[in-house]
């Protein structure tokens, strides 16, 4: 009881229910329960809570599947874990999992679930299962807004299977369940809201992954014995104590699993699904399976012991036999965080922006021609209407953007064409830069200017443009709203750099126009499609 | 013109198909090490290194295109399932599919349009414009700091494991010296210790 003290410890002896377990049952003297109380917060079976590991700075998050009492009086729960996409990214492959979605870890193997004290319960979780099942009750925007996480597919681990197929079944298709993969799981609903927890009947049932079928007919786990996960024998076990109407339901769901199997065994082709997607509608051509198969290989056993023993552990107390390891953690953090607080305003912008866009288009070449004459004359006095000129037909130009520039070397044509001398002296650093074509000198590489300009001090750095914009269209936005030419070079993604943040090295043709740009952009703001404002850094 | 593009596009779109991104290899990896290190999966067409002119660290990427999608597929699949290791340095390489963004010579995206504006001081969005950007200032200082203490880490681990080695090392020659010089022999019959085995 020594690893109780401190904490606000109250069993709940009306709730009490002990369950003979039957074989593979650890602790034989055990008494089993259905509820405890942390810090004046009850907790419940079935319960989603964030675990506490020391030295961990992400809470983890588990499922409690047993909470017991041995006969020494110790305590303890029994948690299955849900994997954050981080921690099993290597096994997604393409899998793009959605926002908030953790993945519940099922199989046999270590590091899918654990023994650990009460106390290592932070606070509840609302996890909610998304799953596109008929049984499983669909959860409203409301709820899936609420949830702190939600979830649609479990993380398999194939180990005990692997035994499994080669004694029943050695047929080729099962080989791709033999990898990690995700597949869908059919699970019942957990609700856990501010009241309380619900535990839907179809508990067992759901925690089935076994007899999956889609929509499409598609039996998704290939085999009802090698689907019994250890998270669903302790849910049967469990649900099998907690009464009547749950123990109804759960045999009828067993008799459903049997007829799966029946048509699987009928039909004997299982259909090795890799990987499913969310929306049921894609379906898995033959020939393509094949391919998949071809790609497939069963884990060596070491290196999945290796990937699955990295982390260590939950206490220190219960490290000895009880605790196993925790899967390999991929620090890195912080990027997720950035993009929606950057996404809510987004919409509203594009909106607007649209909207602005559309007023101008009617202004079609014609007038842009008016605007231009009286912007050459005006020019060296009105920068200002100038640029808002550009902008007027880039955004009214319905021309593509190659024919675009034809437009604007033809436009620079005539400044130079009719150069007032006026215009020469007073903008004698602008004429200069025209004069000396954009066109790349081919004996200069882009290395090497980049380091004269840098230490000229015409480097700058041009932050959170969409990462999409290519090199040049970089270099017309330059031109359009400051009006410089510029050499720009769009820096190329990599591991660290952020996936909302397009930044790109913009070669200016002089340090005063470098930093001419740099204050304007720092006195107004430019604002581009898609409610982005670009940075100007040197 | 139009028909050129959107066909300069779709070939572009397939390179990046069949292109993997290599990540964390060791600085002295070369093209012709990577060349020889991937040629097992299938035929390795170009490598390209991304170069890194903002971020402080050491390990390189690279843009390795393969000769089609299956191969690509097969190193990404490979690399994330056992530690690959190039060039010796204890620094296993990680696989990923390549991005669009990643590629320096991209194609522009067909039909695509900029628009941008000016917003002045009194613009009723001019607030809102100095806070995101305020905002994406400070995400970036948030993983610039992130990534020093992740290299700073990683400093200190490879430091601790050459002082570890060097200790070993020192000890091996120790005792190899000790039983070199008939030190060893002198203790163990000051001792009355066998230390031969006969």
């Amino acid at each position: 009881m020594s690893h109780l003290r401190g904490a606000n410890w109250q069993e709940n002896l009306n709730n009490k229910f002990s369950i003979n377990k039957g074989v593979g049952c650890m602790k034989k003297d055990c008494c089993f329960y259905k509820s405890f109380t942390l810090k004046g917060v009850r907790y419940f079976l079935y319960d989603s809570v964030y675990v506490y590991e020391e030295d961990c700075p992400e809470a983890h998050i588990g499922k409690i599947v047993e909470i017991y009492k041995t006969p020494a009086d110790e305590t303890g729960m029994k948690l299955v874990w849900f994997f954050r996409p981080n921690e099993i990214w290597n096994f997604l492959n393409d899998y793009k999992p959605s926002w908030k979605e953790i993945f519940l870890a099922s199989g046999e193997g270590k590091g899918l679930s654990n023994i650990s004290p009460l106390e290592a319960v932070i606070r509840k979780c609302n996890v909610l299962c998304a799953s596109n099942d008929r049984r499983n009750p669909q959860a409203s925007k409301q709820e899936l807004s609420k949830a702190d996480y939600i979830f649609m597919e479990h993380f398999f681990n194939p180990k005990k299977d692997q035994a499994l197929v080669d004694a029943h079944n050695s047929e080729e298709n099962f080989s791709s369940s033999l990898r990690f993969g995700l597949k869908k799981v059919v699970s019942s609903r957990v609700k856990v809201g501010s009241s309380g927890i619900k535990l839907s009947p179809v508990v067992k049932g759901a925690k089935k992954p076994a007899f999956n079928v889609d929509k499409l007919g598609c039996l998704l786990r290939p085999k009802s014995t090698s689907a019994e996960c250890a998270a669903g024998e302790r849910y049967k076990k469990n649900i099998g104590g907690l009464g009547g109407s749950t123990g109804e339901s759960s045999s009828s769901s067993r008799l459903r699993l049997e007829k799966a199997v029946h048509d699987d065994n009928c039909g004997n082709r299982i259909n090795p699904v890799v990987k499913v997607p969310v929306d049921q509608q894609e379906h898995f051509p033959s020939d393509k399976r094949k391919k998949n198969e071809a790609l497939i290989r069963p884990l060596k056993p070491k290196a999945r012991v290796k990937e699955w023993t990295g982390k260590s552990i939950l206490c220190p107390r219960f490290e000895l036999d009880k605790v196993v390891g925790r899967v390999v953690k991929f620090s890195s953090s912080g990027i997720r965080v950035s993009s929606v607080v950057k996404a809510a305003p987004n919409v509203d912008k594009q909106r607007r922006f649209s909207s602005y866009n559309t007023s101008l288009r009617p202004q079609t070449s014609d007038n842009d021609g008016a605007v231009r004459k009286i912007s050459s004359s005006q020019f060296e006095k009105e920068a200002k209407v100038r640029r808002s000129e550009d902008i007027i037909q880039r955004s009214a130009s319905d021309i593509p953007l190659k024919k675009r520039r034809l437009l604007r070397y033809e436009k620079e044509s005539e400044y130079l064409d009719a150069p007032t001398a006026q215009h020469v002296l007073t903008r004698g650093a602008k004429t200069e830069s025209l004069n000396v074509e954009v066109r790349r000198r081919p004996d200069s590489p882009w290395e090497k200017r980049l380091q004269r300009a840098d230490g000229v001090g015409s480097l700058v750095c041009l932050e959170n443009l969409d990462p999409s914009y290519t090199s040049s269209e970089v270099e017309d936005l330059v031109w359009h709203a400051f009006n410089e030419r510029v050499d720009a070079k769009m820096l190329q993604h990599s591991t660290f750099s952020s996936p909302d943040n397009g930044k790109a090295l913009v070669i200016f043709k002089s340090k005063d126009a470098a930093d001419t740009a740099i204050l304007e952009l720092r006195r107004r703001c430019l604002m581009l499609a898609g409610g982005r404002y670009p940075i100007l850094l040197r | 013109m139009e028909s050129t593009t959107q066909t300069d596009y779709a070939a572009f779109e397939e390179k990046v198909r069949r292109t993997v991104y290599l990540d964390n290899l060791s600085p002295q990896v070369t093209e012709s090490v990577l060349k020889t290190a991937l040629n097992q999966f299938g035929s390795v067409q170009n490598v390209q290194f991304i170069p890194n002119y903002l971020e402080s660290r050491t390990a390189q990427c690279a843009l390795v295109e393969m000769k089609n999608w299956k191969e690509a597929k097969a190193v990404i699949s490979t690399m994330g399932e056992f530690p690959f290791m190039i060039s010796g340095m204890p620094r296993p390489v990680r696989a990923r599919a390549a991005k669009m963004e990643m590629f320096d010579d991209r194609p522009i995206r067909p039909g695509r349009r900029i628009s941008c504006r000016w917003l002045d001081p009194i613009d009723p969005d001019y607030d809102v414009a100095q806070k995101l950007k305020r905002l994406v200032r400070q995400h970036d200082a948030q993983s610039s700091f992130l990534l020093k203490q992740q290299l700073a880490q990683e400093e200190k681990l490879s430091k601790n494991q050459e002082a570890a080695l060097k200790a070993n090392n020192k000890k091996y020659e120790m005792v190899e010296a000790v039983l070199a010089d008939g030190t060893a022999q002198r203790l163990a019959r000051i001792y009355d210790v066998r230390i031969s085995d006969d």
